[in-house]
């Protein structure tokens, strides 16, 4: 079930009126808010939804046992296995195909017709192939897994209480606006929000939340839509039949696709839990304003990369040891964050060049004396180049991100050098939708809070007007067609 | 490596839960009087079998209360001006 279609609408609509509707009788609203979400994972495969409703019971078992258990090592073990069990179900769904076709069968290939075994390896290929291609990712997989894994680590650490039933957790686990692309929203945040759902005391921040679905409405379906048709995906399929005007053309129109769906999609997730009177944090804040690439990643997929940092980089030693291991701690974090991606050596390769840049700016940083952050206060000139510069660094690491294969990204960055005169994609409206698509960012965090209280102020009846003809001019203005949302293969 | 996890922002102001079901309530109801026509002829695009005759049979009072109301227009001039101008293919 996609956000910006018929079908869900009339799913919000049924959900909001139950939700409010079952105030007095606290047990079944959940009960209702739990199977409205299985309803929506449903939605793509009940198969999906029997596999989440399971990693509910057994993540939740596994908490428990581990939150009432006091010996130590027994703890540590069953955290362990837990993390193992998640990782496991994860690797079979995501990187089985990977694992096999793109690194065992490449490493295998010379040995066997070393050793003349290469007819074997074929009739193997036979065998497992078919196999691989039978399973099917779930949508949402690396999301709520690692949704789970936060919950399971932090009641280790004790830095989470365990969740009071199953039933919250898996309506924690399974809450439909963010299940299958995010924010990953931890436990800390949102468990307690679904032990004690919001009641008629509450006041819904409705002006956020309209602006909030609008915006990210009108990013998905007018301008994530408009470049992908026009500039990101025709540049992407051939770009041998382009120059490079257009081939840096389309990188621009990619990296503002990638961030209006992206952010579309969570701020319409974060808009419709507001109107459910739940809160999550923000997941985007104005990324290509950054100075630096770790100014980048603070902006940039928030609830992503503070998983990273606070479950894989702090945990291996963060920057509390030498340069050298700082270094290979961000290479290492970078690299799983890359795979954490896509099952392909692109997105290895885009992990490990943000890893690599990552540890050079912290060696320029160190060696020149800068501030730990220079967007603080750079200057105007200063700013001003560093917003360019790193744009254009993230630019570069999406050419790896977005190609389908290391060749199609070798051709693109091959065509970067390929000067001919003139334009073919660019017009009129390519630059109007490149321009709205960066200005978007300026709505982006807590910068529209003024516009939220002026919207709170108007009448229920004219805020319900205003969003309907408002959605309508988007419907209006978007190409036809609802293109999915680039996270959800994630 | 470093970044936020981003706070939960506390409500200064909106409104309450009975008013916002008022808004919500609006909302749709407008939606689907401005958008009625464009949902029937969408309807009319799906394959044939037993949805598309559910959702045309569904839309068609909608459509037609739509069209009466004048309400398509909205999306109708949005469409035949910026719509088109935007969405035109680009010239090879």
């Amino acid at each position: 079930m996609l956000f910006p279609t018929t079908v869900f609408a009339l799913f919000f609509a049924v959900v909001f009126a139950l939700h409010w509707s079952l105030v007095p009788l606290p047990r079944l609203r959940k009960v209702v808010l739990l199977a409205a979400s299985l309803f929506f994972y449903g939605y793509w495969s009940w198969k999906f939804a029997l596999m989440l409703s399971a990693s509910a019971v057994l993540n939740h078992a596994a908490a428990r046992w581990i939150d009432r258990t006091a010996e130590p090592r027994a703890r540590r073990r069953g955290v362990t296995l837990a993390v193992t069990a998640n990782l496991l179900v994860l690797g079979i769904f995501k990187y089985t195909g990977f694992f096999f076709t793109k690194l065992l069968v490449p490493l295998a290939v010379p040995l066997c017709a070393r050793f003349g075994t290469t007819e074997q390896l074929i009739a193997l290929q036979e065998h497992v192939l078919p196999v691989i291609e039978k399973i099917v990712l779930p949508v949402g997989i690396s999301f709520y897994t690692f949704q789970a894994l936060s919950y399971v680590v932090d009641v280790y650490w004790r830095k989470t209480p365990v969740a009071a039933s199953t039933l919250d957790f898996a309506n924690y686990l399974a809450f439909f606006p963010q299940l299958v692309a995010g924010p990953i929203v931890r436990a800390a945040d949102l468990l307690p929000q679904m032990g004690r759902f919001p009641d008629y005391t509450v006041r819904l921040d409705t002006g956020r939340a309209a602006t909030l679905i609008l915006g990210g409405l009108f990013k998905k379906m007018v301008i994530a839509n408009w470049l992908a048709e026009h500039l990101a995906d025709p540049v992407f399929a051939m770009p041998e039949t382009y120059g490079a005007a257009d081939l840096i053309l389309g990188v621009y129109a990619y990296a503002l696709q990638i961030y209006c769906d992206f952010s579309a999609y969570s701020d319409i997730a974060i808009g419709c839990a507001l109107l459910l009177g739940f809160a999550f944090p923000i997941n985007f804040h104005a990324p290509y304003f950054a100075v630096t690439l770790q100014e980048f990643w603070r902006r940039w997929h928030i609830s992503l990369s503070s998983w990273l940092r606070d479950y894989l980089y702090i945990p291996l030693g963060g920057s509390r040891r030498s340069a050298v291991r700082t270094r290979i701690n961000l290479l290492l974090t970078f690299l799983l964050g890359g795979l954490w991606h896509g099952a392909d050596w692109t997105f290895v390769l885009w992990g490990a060049f943000h890893g690599v840049y990552l540890s050079l700016e912290r060696l320029v940083r160190r060696l020149f004396g800068l501030p730990e952050r220079p967007s603080e206060n750079p200057g105007p000139i200063w700013g001003l180049l560093g917003r360019v510069w790193i744009f254009h660094v993230v630019c570069f690491s999406w050419i790896l991100f977005r190609a389908t294969s290391l060749s199609a990204a070798g051709e693109v960055l091959r065509g970067l050098c390929r000067w001919e005169v003139g334009s073919r994609l660019l017009s009129g409206q390519a630059l109007l939708v490149l321009v709205v698509g960066f200005a978007l960012q300026w709505l982006d965090g807590t910068r529209p809070r003024p516009v939220w209280d002026r919207v709170n102020r108007w009448p229920a009846w004219v805020q319900g007007s205003a969003a309907a003809v408002i959605l309508t001019l988007i419907l209006g203005v978007g190409p036809s067609g609802v293109a999915p949302f680039i996270y959800f293969q994630f | 490596m470093s970044g936020q996890s981003g706070s939960t922002q506390p409500v200064v102001s909106g409104m309450e839960v009975g008013k916002a079901c008022f808004c919500v309530a609006i909302f749709f109801g407008l939606l689907l009087l401005c958008n009625g026509v464009a949902m029937y002829q969408s309807a009319g695009h799906l394959e044939y079998g037993p949805i598309r005759d559910f959702w045309m049979a569904v839309l068609r009072p909608v459509e037609r209360v739509s069209r009466v109301s004048g309400l398509n227009r909205v999306r109708g001039w949005t469409q035949s001006t910026v719509g088109e101008w935007l969405n035109r293919p680009e010239k090879e």
